[in-house]
């Protein structure tokens, strides 16, 4: 069992830790209800009042159902479309035989070497493609979101050591995907 | 699984994810290539000057300062990641009380976009309206107020911070699932061979999250380079370029300054500099792997 002493020092450790995570959150919605003058001068008084002025010009500004509803869009799209190709190509990769050992080792070589490709250095390539498939809207999001070695590499480590039992496999891979996809 | 093993099904099982990888990831590589050879402002055509781009970049002052402030990010945040998330998965995965509400805290910053994250941050580091430099200004500490962003020496110390914060929970969150594996009667056996913390860390729990320290690792890694909405957020690419990372930097020549064909060729070599760390850890740490 752990001493009392360490137990008080693990109390305070998580503490701090979650204290310091948290702060530039709180910090943040100290901040939204001050003005502009304030946070300029006085930046580190705490407002007055609840000041709700900023929040109604954000919203007077942006129409926030449209733009909530095309992430929520995209997001939904993205979700299904990845699910179903990387299980899939999971599935063959890691369950199914070959008459070759290297060939799956090679295909998922090949797949991972994605893993190390900063999406931003390749946007302008993107665009061209993008212009060249006639990718308009949602789906100019999607696709190359859906391109995800990350993806892949995190299915391939939940799906290999399972059992070759359909059921099970496809349980704890979506629990990973869902998990994965929703806090990416 | 030999039955389901027909060399159409695992055909038709790979094609999706292989028709998408190679059109969105490995298409643009190429045509990042090949505009690295050309100059190209964005409107009319190509023309193509050969290795003249390569040239200008490797007398470039200001893509070898983007060079070093990537070296400084990545040195100091995947160690930092990768030391203080073992341990905070370590001491989150005790029974205490409210070890699950901090857990989610912890794991918060990793959800909320980065351009927002950026724009908190600025908040927090800015010289003048930033929290820490007039908390510091508040006790009289006003000397050791510095210029953590927008200055030209500690962007990048200050971007690997942030970058800390977002992902600390993310990866405490992958080690505190793989503690949970290591099987409970490995944690008896040593606890009645009266081994004491320390060598309990070092001798078995490390060893046996091997294939969690792997991945967290090539998390980090590939992370480190898909870096882009906080610098954008807290500096801008810094006073006149100081603070740039490769990826920015390259997005600045292709997007602001018009120079399509030198963006793509910094793109390539930033390309290939990722490719080869990643190629080298897979290439050391292969029999690290979990089930090869």
């Amino acid at each position: 069992m752990i001493s009392k002493r360490n137990k008080i020092i693990m109390y305070i450790l998580m503490a701090v830790v979650t204290v310091l995570t948290v702060f530039p959150f709180i910090w943040m919605l100290i901040m939204s209800f001050k003005s502009n003058a304030d946070i300029l001068s006085n930046p580190l008084s705490m407002p007055k009042a609840l000041n709700w002025s900023n929040y109604r010009t954000a919203l007077k500004t942006l129409n926030y159902p449209q733009l909530y509803l095309n992430t929520f869009m995209v997001c939904v799209v993205s979700l299904v479309i990845e699910l179903v190709i990387t299980f899939f190509s999971s599935f063959a990769l890691a369950r199914m035989t070959y008459r070759h050992p290297w060939a799956s080792k090679a295909v998922y070589g090949f797949l991972i070497a994605g893993l190390s490709v900063s999406p931003f250095i390749l946007l302008f390539p993107v665009y061209k493609i993008n212009l060249f498939f006639g990718l308009r809207e949602q789906w100019a999001l999607v696709f190359p979101y859906v391109a995800s070695s990350i993806a892949l590499y995190r299915c391939n480590t939940c799906v290999r050591p399972l059992k070759p039992s359909v059921v099970h496999i496809s349980n704890r891979v979506i629990t990973n995907f869902l998990a994965k996809e929703w806090y990416e | 699984m030999h039955w389901l093993s027909k060399t159409r099904y695992k055909v038709g099982f790979l094609v999706p994810t292989l028709a998408v990888y190679i059109v969105f990831i490995m298409l643009p590589i190429f045509i990042a290539a090949g505009y690295s050879f050309t100059k190209y402002s964005g409107i009319g055509k190509a023309t193509f000057n050969g290795l003249s781009n390569y040239r200008r970049l490797f007398e470039d002052p200001i893509f070898w300062k983007s060079f070093w402030n990537t070296a400084i990010i990545f040195v100091l945040a995947s160690v930092l990641l990768l030391v203080v998330s073992f341990f905070l998965a370590l001491l989150l995965n005790n029974k205490l009380k409210f070890v699950d509400f901090s857990k989610a805290m912890v794991f918060s910053p990793a959800i909320i976009a980065p351009i927002i994250v950026g724009i908190i941050w600025v908040y927090i580091l800015d010289p003048k309206i930033g929290v820490i430099n007039n908390v510091l200004r508040a006790v009289g500490l006003g000397s050791w107020a510095q210029q953590w962003i927008g200055g030209p020496n500690l962007s990048p110390y200050s971007i690997a911070i942030i970058y800390f914060w977002q992902q600390l929970g993310y990866l405490t969150t992958i080690f505190i699932a793989g503690l949970k594996m290591i099987p409970e009667d490995v944690i008896e056996a040593c606890k009645l061979d009266g081994v004491n913390g320390w060598q309990e860390v070092w001798y078995i729990t490390i060893p046996m999250m091997r294939s969690n320290i792997s991945t967290v690792v090539v998390l980090i890694i590939t992370g480190i380079f898909k870096i882009f909405e906080i610098v954008q957020q807290t500096t801008g690419g810094g006073p006149n370029h100081l603070s740039e990372t490769l990826v920015t930097y390259s997005y600045s020549m292709t997007f602001q300054s018009g120079d399509y064909g030198y963006g793509m060729s910094i793109a390539t070599v930033t390309f290939l500099i990722s490719l080869g760390l990643t190629g080298l850890y897979f290439l050391i740490f292969r029999d690290k792997e979990s089930d090869r």
